[in-house]
């Protein structure tokens, strides 16, 4: 089985970010990443999948040059190889945009049997681009995945997750699916694999590579324009402040709750 | 371009035999929305709902309080959420109707069904918007939460149409009752099935799923509580108080736990209890989004400058893992000071 794995490099939460004032997104350049918390679900899906069946496991990512180091995480996992996908004039796509770019990305190297990716990012977070991707490559495709089993060699049956329901689906191969946190665990990449994955190719494929002009991508190609940035307004309350020691502070969060009416509920020792 | 594009359509989902309470919501917004163009253009913005589903006419019914127009399309392929048919009914009524606004609820239906009709349309759509304006222009203004920091960003659409949006669900306090006399349209569209996508089990997720939006009392835990075992501390007290847990991103990060049903915040629940007691929570806007109408705010961290901590009724600067285990440790020994 061909499966290809849409992973992002998302910014470390542990780094502080910028935001570039012209473009007003944040500056990707140069910064901290990691994977995409889902996409290495997404990841660890295709791993099994092809545990099961045999087959290649590939991954595609539309970020800056600088992301090369974290997409390494993948093949530490057991990715084959890793397309890097990126180039300048890509900087400031929208997800209408990005899809395409990645649909491009996709189909140049051959459209495989499953494309899976995380559900949503930890940083933008919209969720939009496994579905617009599967628009743009005319395929079906399916979000909110928790459970994926291959019938046969062209049948998958999918669980989706929604807000107060679970729908199973067959689809039908070639598709787009899109994994929640909830589908599986993720391995672990140990220290050896990751010297390993050192020799495990990582290709770049540029605008010129995917026969895409300037004028196809990047901000001035996406429907969405970013306007002005603005502080948030948050509720500030005139709150009591409280501090001492932890007893003092745990039986003070009690009485509160207390006086509010939600005590310990029967069995416990207030009442 | 533009002058071919006129009104606001809604996606409305139903629940049961009546409307999700986001479904109400994004009516209201629409109006008032519509109302902001109508007065800057002088020009009559007609609020049109849709609604699928053969099983949806009560529902249907109740959104012509809210609409001018109800475009209900009863095909029977319709009554279980099928994200490429339900995709096809809907742009089809868009490109029947052409509305300059589209809006969705920012669920994980809505989300995948407006990324869909945005790509099919060729169209710019933002999610999660916490606030809708329309500028001077007459062009809609989406403000979103953006990572990290505590910026908000607009997002705009300017040359396209129609302008596609999903609202996070629980900023706008829902209209009651609706007091338009709409009409109820039974839409015939043509939907192609290709056949290559089938549903084939619906199951219920039974109460557990709503639980953290009905509680009454959400527990929510955050990276200040360092590790799964604190994470777990924090679930026992939750049981011993008869509370919800929630978490944020970074606790679903670490994995701590793994169910995504229990993030507040954008992409996450919007929760209402009457008291929300967070411990080792910063409060960035992603996560204070989803508790704008939390009763009581007890927040505890370390840190007396977290946002979360300005948020609060109550804030305890002190150790929230500590804190959790005291606080076991007194609700276990029946140790009532009080």
């Amino acid at each position: 089985m061909n499966i290809y794995v849409v992973v992002k490099p998302v910014p470390d939460p542990k780094t502080k970010l910028t935001y570039d004032p012209e473009q007003k997104t944040v500056i990707r350049a140069g910064l901290a990443t990691v994977i995409n918390p889902p996409d290495k679900n997404a990841l660890e899906t295709g791993l099994r999948l092809r545990e099961q069946s045999g087959g290649r496991v590939t991954v595609f990512s539309l970020a800056p040059p600088s992301a090369g180091e974290s997409l390494k995480e993948t093949l530490a996992m057991g990715a084959d190889e890793v397309y890097l996908v990126s180039d300048p004039v890509f900087a400031g796509s929208d997800t209408l945009i990005t899809a395409l770019i990645l649909a491009r990305a996709i189909s140049a190297i051959g459209v495989p049997d499953l494309v899976l990716a995380g559900d949503r990012t930890t940083d933008s977070g919209t969720s939009h681009v496994p579905a617009q991707l599967g628009e743009w490559l005319g395929l079906p495709h399916l979000a909110n995945a928790c459970e994926i089993v291959l019938r046969d060699q062209k049948n998958l049956a999918v669980k989706t997750s929604l807000d107060e329901v679970f729908i199973s689906y067959r689809v039908t191969l070639p598709a787009v699916v899109s994994v929640t946190r909830r589908i599986n665990r993720p391995r672990l990449a140990t220290l050896l694999e990751m010297v390993r994955s050192r020799s495990k190719p990582v290709t770049l494929l540029d605008a010129a590579a995917l026969n895409l002009s300037p004028e196809q991508t990047g901000l001035n190609a996406s429907p969405t324009k970013p306007g002005r940035l603005l502080p948030a307004r948050p509720v500030v309350k005139e709150g009591t402040i409280m501090s001492g020691t932890v007893g003092e502070m745990a039986q003070e969060i009690l009485n509160r709750l207390q006086s509010l009416g939600y005590g310990p509920k029967a069995g416990g020792g207030l009442g | 371009m533009e002058e071919a594009y006129s009104g606001i359509m809604v996606y409305a989902e139903a629940a049961g035999s009546g409307l999700k309470c986001s479904a109400r919501e994004l009516m209201g917004h629409a109006g008032i929305l519509a109302a902001k163009i109508q007065e800057l253009e002088n020009k009559q913005v007609p609020v049109s709902a849709v609604i699928l589903g053969p099983q949806n006419l009560e529902p249907a019914k109740t959104l012509t309080g809210f609409a001018g127009r109800v475009y209900w399309c009863d095909r029977k392929e319709l009554t279980v959420y099928h994200p490429g048919l339900y995709a096809g009914a809907i742009t089809g009524l868009v490109e029947k109707y052409r509305p300059e606004i589209v809006m969705f609820a920012a669920g994980p239906a809505g989300s995948e069904l407006a990324a869909t009709c945005a790509a099919r349309l060729k169209t710019g759509l933002a999610a999660h918007a916490v606030e809708l304006e329309i500028n001077r222009d007459g062009h809609l203004v989406q403000l979103v939460v953006s990572y990290g920091e505590n910026i908000m960003g607009e997002i705009l659409c300017p040359a396209h149409r129609p302008q596609m949006v999903t609202v996070q669900s629980g900023i706008l306090e829902p209209p009651v009752s609706g007091t338009a006399a709409g009409e109820l349209i039974r839409e015939e569209i043509d939907l192609r099935d290709d056949g290559r996508l089938t549903i084939t089990a619906i199951e219920g997720k039974g109460n557990e799923a709503c639980r953290l939006e009905e509680a009454e009392v959400v527990l929510a835990g955050g990276y200040g509580l360092k590790n799964k075992k604190n994470w777990l501390q924090l679930e026992e007290l939750a049981d011993l108080l008869g509370a919800a847990t929630g978490c944020t991103r970074p606790v679903l990060d670490e994995h701590w736990v793994d169910d995504e049903d229990l993030m507040i915040g954008i992409s996450g629940k919007t929760i209402h209890p009457r008291v929300y007691l967070g411990i080792g929570i910063s409060g960035s806007s992603h996560h204070t989004a989803g508790i704008q109408k939390a009763g009581w705010i007890i927040a505890v961290n370390n840190d007396v400058q977290a946002r979360l901590l300005q948020m609060a009724d109550l804030r305890i600067v002190g150790d929230g893992p500590a804190i959790v285990a005291e606080m076991i440790k007194i609700i276990k020994g029946g140790n009532t000071s009080t």
